[in-house]
């Protein structure tokens, strides 16, 4: 990822004065999600819920 | 007798027959700290006048009516993300250096009311994440067993206090893995509680629907006294110990430290000699095969990074400079999670909590890894990011089973091996049981650090 990517996204995030200041986290928070969105397995099944699903609360 | 060296079952019965007074325990545990403390960390704060005070009324109580549970009188350390009324919860931070606690956490005042005794709050990774630090208001606890070593974490001062033999018991909590990862690095006992049986309400969150509170104790019996207090009286936990392993059907996930994260060598055959311990104790061992470890890891990992921003955003933002630099590197993720990766995690977490329901209808429980390597040298940064992550503990805080850590063995450099149970959601009386069964039969039980 290029310097001017990860300040786009960086600014995207509202994180540019973070960014500014330590460069070097940014970058690495980034390898950590694309390392842990590697290992997620994607699937566009419909009927798929999350867990928990949503409940309504009780009135 | 030393009343430090006594575990938690031990010192309650020497109290209920009136041959230990609170006072003389906590007092040889009070001499045990000074002596050992400099030099392990385990503590941020000892909390001396108002711990003799506790121990004082529950000796007179104890004298007047007797002990009201096993618990009266016992000294029980608290990982300073969890609040003691009065008293600073710093979450070992600098961000937190001036909170005090208006009152004590849901589970500190069930304690509380059994009638333990709270010594101090102890060392943990920053918000129960950034560590081991340097860069911190206090010093990273350190490894009983040779204090060159990190102790695991986040629970950092839990495991290595107890192993020391400074208290019989202490809290911790566990997101992904952190009162198992002390137990394991430390050679004592940590119990992940299935998910809600033990209030959170009064302990810091680091990830709401992955974070557990659970004791970390020198024994499976001791675990289930604490057990039995944290969880309101729900079941009591003791009940099945005497059973054994003799008739239990243990499911074997091995893909899980030959496969999908191959473990230390030395590990892996603690791991082959405690199966084959547990099959001549009685227990039917098969092989079971569950989704890779790192989907797991995954699905924590980004369900942490999404749940914790929430809490973490506005100090990221106006107070970076606050966290140690470790800490920061590890919630920043949260800030730039695109939210259909987090979906994508939930909906996975659904998979794989039934298809570890699944096993659990062929077997009563699993046998797994805990960490994949003894505990690295904690001056060594990149040992330390390198096995900080080799470990088989989050599986459970994704579905949310109960799941233990023990001791299996020690490493030829004389630092602890371990291994993990798992069982059904609230089954933990027979996870209790089974690993009481196995302590009972193995060697380890009565090891000490030589500290």
């Amino acid at each position: 990822m290029t310097d001017e990517e990860i300040a786009a996204l960086a600014k995207a995030a509202g994180l540019e004065a973070l960014a500014a200041r330590y460069p070097e986290d940014l970058r690495a928070a980034l390898e950590t999600l694309a390392r842990h969105r590697a290992a997620l397995r994607r699937d566009a099944d419909p009927m798929q819920e999350p867990t928990p699903a949503f409940r309504l609360p009780a009135p | 007798m030393n009343p430090h060296t006594l575990s938690l079952a031990e010192a309650a019965a020497l109290i209920a027959a009136r041959r230990l007074s609170p006072v003389e325990l906590l007092e040889d545990c009070l001499r045990r700290i000074a002596a050992l403390d400099s030099r392990l960390n385990a503590f941020v704060r000892v909390t001396v006048e108002e711990a003799e005070a506790a121990a004082r009324a529950a000796e007179a109580e104890i004298a007047r009516n007797g002990p009201r549970s096993p618990l009266h009188g016992i000294p029980v350390g608290l990982k300073d993300i969890i609040d003691l009324a009065g008293h600073p919860t710093t979450c070992h931070s600098k961000l937190r250096l001036d909170h005090v606690a208006a009152e004590d956490a849901a589970v500190v005042a069930r304690l509380r009311a059994a009638g333990a005794v709270f010594p101090g709050k102890l060392a943990t990774h920053e918000f129960a994440i950034g560590g081991p630090a340097f860069d911190l208001p206090f010093p990273p606890a350190r490894n009983p067993w040779n204090t060159a070593h990190h102790p695991g974490g986040s629970s950092s001062g839990s495991g290595a206090a107890v192993a020391a033999r400074m208290l019989p018991a202490a809290l911790g909590t566990d997101t992904g893995g952190s009162v198992r990862h002390p137990a394991s690095q430390c050679g004592i006992v940590g119990l992940k509680p299935s998910y809600d049986l033990v209030p959170r309400a009064g302990v810091f969150p680091l990830a709401f629907s992955l974070d557990h509170v659970g004791p970390l104790t020198r024994t499976v019996r001791d675990a289930a006294l604490m057990l039995n207090v944290m969880s309101g009286h729900r079941e009591d936990y003791t009940r099945e110990l005497g059973l054994g392993l003799r008739g239990l059907r243990i499911g074997f996930v091995r893909h899980f430290h030959e496969r999908d994260m191959p473990a230390h060598p030395e590990m892996a055959a603690s791991l082959e000699a405690a199966a084959a311990l547990m099959a001549a104790e009685g227990a039917a061992l098969r092989e079971v095969t569950l989704p890779p470890l790192a989907e797991f890891a995954a699905v924590n990992r980004t369900i942490l990074a999404a749940e914790s921003s929430v809490i973490h955003e506005e100090w990221l933002r106006t107070r970076p400079q606050d966290y140690a630099a470790v800490t920061r590197r590890r919630l920043l993720p949260g800030l730039l999670l695109p939210a259909v990766d987090h979906m994508h995690a939930m909906r996975r977490r659904t998979a794989l909590s039934a298809a570890v329901d699944a096993a659990f209808r062929e077997v009563d429980l699993l046998l797994t890894a805990s960490s994949m390597d003894p505990a690295a040298r904690i001056e060594d940064e990149a040992e330390v990011e390198r096995t900080y992550p080799r470990q088989a503990r989050t599986p459970f805080n994704v579905t949310g089973h109960p799941a233990i850590t023990l001791m299996s063995g020690l490493s030829s450099e004389g630092l602890p091996l371990s291994l993990q149970l798992a069982a059904p959601a609230f089954a933990e009386a027979r996870l209790l049981r089974a690993a009481h069964g196995y302590e009972r039969a193995a060697p380890w039980k009565d090891m000490a650090p030589p500290c």
